[in-house]
Order: structure tokens, then C-alpha cells, then sequence
């Protein structure tokens, strides 16, 4: 069986390659191109991959996972969570921007979804916080100092 | 003045955790998007009958999912005695699965449509499922119900649709 099938392509093999050879050199300058514009334009298409899932990542990092206290989509093993990241890779490949993407999912499940909370009415006071800590602590420091 | 002022810290910790405690009991983690218009429904039919207008409740469910089943008698009598249809969405489930699932737990559902990829889930805010959203004549989100609908957690259900039903 081995040998009949090495028989066959020994047999068929110079014909096709005459074959071949006649078709290589009627497309010679089309293939040429081809594969020249091929060669260019791959490694703009992988590093334009690459700044996607460099951006995916950043933005799973900056969500929220809603059905996981605390854990961020990178971090998250749930399905709801694997939904969501397959929906932000989705929105990078349709080119909404991060902003925009932060956007709608604070739209839809509030800001409590942003790992970084934007500063409002609400949060302000734990943006503060340090400040305001560190200013007491500086003021009741330079009024003991005074005393003493 | 000093003593006065070395309490300021504790003082100030106080309000924050008080804050805090005010608005971890009063925050609702229904979706944001109650009071805007429900986007198109525009998914995969799996039940052939036509889309009903609003008013109308849309209801997510899976074939996998047990807490489901339960609300299943429920979302019927309501569509029956507030005289509004359900819309079914089958979130990440298969054609396959859903069949034997709704010939054997019964179906309430006027129309059924595939949320495949879950897209369209969490584009209305969706935290897992089962979940009700009630939508007016008007096509505005009224009302998200968290989780499975029971004797327990279905009044407020019933008031809204008791509200603009009438």
C-alpha cells in the first residue's frame, strides 16, 4: 500500500510541478505583491492586537465584578464576569474608546462598578480622607509643640 | 483646644463609617437604567410567536438555572390577572436545552427570545438570573426585580403592575 502510494506521487509529481511552474510564472508579480503586502501590514495587525488586549486588560482591572464582592473582572472566575470581559473585548474591536466603555457599564450598574470611584457628593469625603487626616495630625502636632 | 481638637480625628471617622453604613443599607442594586426606554429587543427568536407590545414584562431565565423553576406559575398568574405578556429572554442557553426544559416545568412566556452571548443581559444592567423588569406602554423600564420571583418578593412586583395596569 506504501509503495503504490510513493509510485502514484512519483508518477504525478514532475507533471504537477510543470503544472505549477506555468501558473507561478503567469502570477509571479500578483503573488509577489500579495505576499509583499501581506508581510506588511501583518505586523501593524498584531501590534494592533496587541494595544487591544493590553487595553482589555487595563479596563478588567478598572471594573468591578457585580456578583463577586470585591474582586475585579481580572480576578473574577464567575460567568457573569466572563460575560462582561467577552463584552469589553467586543466594544474595543467595535472601537469605543475606555472612557466610553467605563461609560456604559457605569450607566447600566452605577458608579459602585468602577474600581476607581469618580469623586461626587457621595464619595468625596473618602477622596479627602487622607488630607484631611494628615492635616489634623500636622495641626495638632504644631499646637502641642506651641504648648511645650 | 488640643483635647478638643485630638477628638477631631475620631469625630471625622465616625461620619465616614456612618456614611458608609447609610449607604451600603440604602443602596438598591437594581440597575440604573429603571426610567429609560428598554433597548430593542433585537435577539434571536426561539418561540415563533410575534413580539408583544408593550406593556410588559421581560423576563430572564436559563434552563439551567433551578431557582427558575419556581417563579415559573408565578409569572403566569401575574400575566394572567394583570392581563400584561411576558417576554422570555433565555440567557446563555441553547435551543436543545430549552425545549424538553419549558414541555416539562410549563411555559408562561408569550414570545422567547436568545440572549446568546449575554450581551444583551448586560446591556440592561442584568447581575445574574432569574430577573424581572417590568416595561410600560411607553416602552420605559418601571421596575428590575433582583433575582427568582416568590410569595415572598413578588409585591412589590404585583404593585407596580397593579400601577399602570389599570
Amino acid at each position: 500500500m506504501t509503495r503504490h502510494s510513493f509510485a502514484l506521487v512519483l508518477r504525478v509529481t514532475p507533471h504537477s510541478l510543470r503544472g505549477l511552474q506555468q501558473a507561478g510564472w503567469g502570477c509571479r508579480n500578483k503573488c509577489g505583491m500579495t505576499i509583499l503586502l501581506i508581510l506588511l501590514f501583518l505586523p501593524l495587525t498584531l501590534s494592533a492586537n496587541d494595544t487591544h488586549i493590553t487595553r482589555a486588560n487595563a479596563l478588567f482591572h478598572e471594573l468591578r465584578c457585580v456578583v463577586c464582592g470585591g474582586q475585579s473582572l481580572a480576578e473574577s472566575h464567575a460567568d457573569m464576569a466572563e460575560q462582561m470581559r467577552a463584552l469589553v473585548k467586543k466594544q474595543i474591536k467595535h472601537g469605543m474608546s475606555d472612557d466610553e466603555i467605563l461609560t456604559f457599564f457605569a450607566e447600566r450598574y452605577g458608579d459602585e462598578i468602577l474600581t476607581t470611584p469618580p469623586i461626587n457628593s457621595f464619595t468625596w469625603l473618602l477622596w479627602a480622607a487622607p488630607v484631611l487626616f494628615v492635616m489634623t495630625g500636622l495641626l495638632i502636632w504644631r499646637l502641642s509643640q506651641k504648648k511645650t | 483646644m488640643i483635647r478638643a481638637l485630638r477628638l477631631l480625628p475620631f469625630v471625622f471617622l465616625s461620619a465616614v463609617a456612618l456614611i458608609l453604613l447609610g449607604s451600603l443599607y440604602s443602596q438598591k442594586q437594581t440597575t440604573t437604567l429603571v426610567g429609560t426606554q428598554l433597548p430593542p429587543l433585537a435577539l434571536k427568536a426561539f418561540s415563533p410567536a410575534d413580539l408583544p407590545k408593550a406593556p410588559m414584562m421581560v423576563n430572564f431565565f436559563a434552563s439551567w438555572c433551578a431557582p427558575c423553576i419556581e417563579e415559573l406559575p408565578l409569572l403566569e398568574e401575574l400575566s394572567k390577572r394583570y392581563n400584561i405578556p411576558v417576554v422570555g429572554i433565555a440567557w446563555k442557553d441553547t435551543t436543545a436545552a430549552l425545549t424538553p426544559w419549558l414541555e416539562k416545568y410549563g411555559n408562561p412566556y408569550q414570545s422567547i427570545l436568545l440572549d446568546d452571548d449575554g450581551a444583551y443581559g448586560i446591556s440592561l444592567g442584568l447581575r445574574g438570573i432569574p430577573e424581572t423588569y417590568v416595561v410600560d406602554g411607553k416602552g420605559i423600564i418601571r421596575y428590575h426585580h433582583l433575582g427568582p420571583v416568590t410569595p415572598d418578593t413578588i409585591s412589590e412586583l404585583r404593585a407596580t403592575l397593579k400601577e399602570f395596569t389599570k
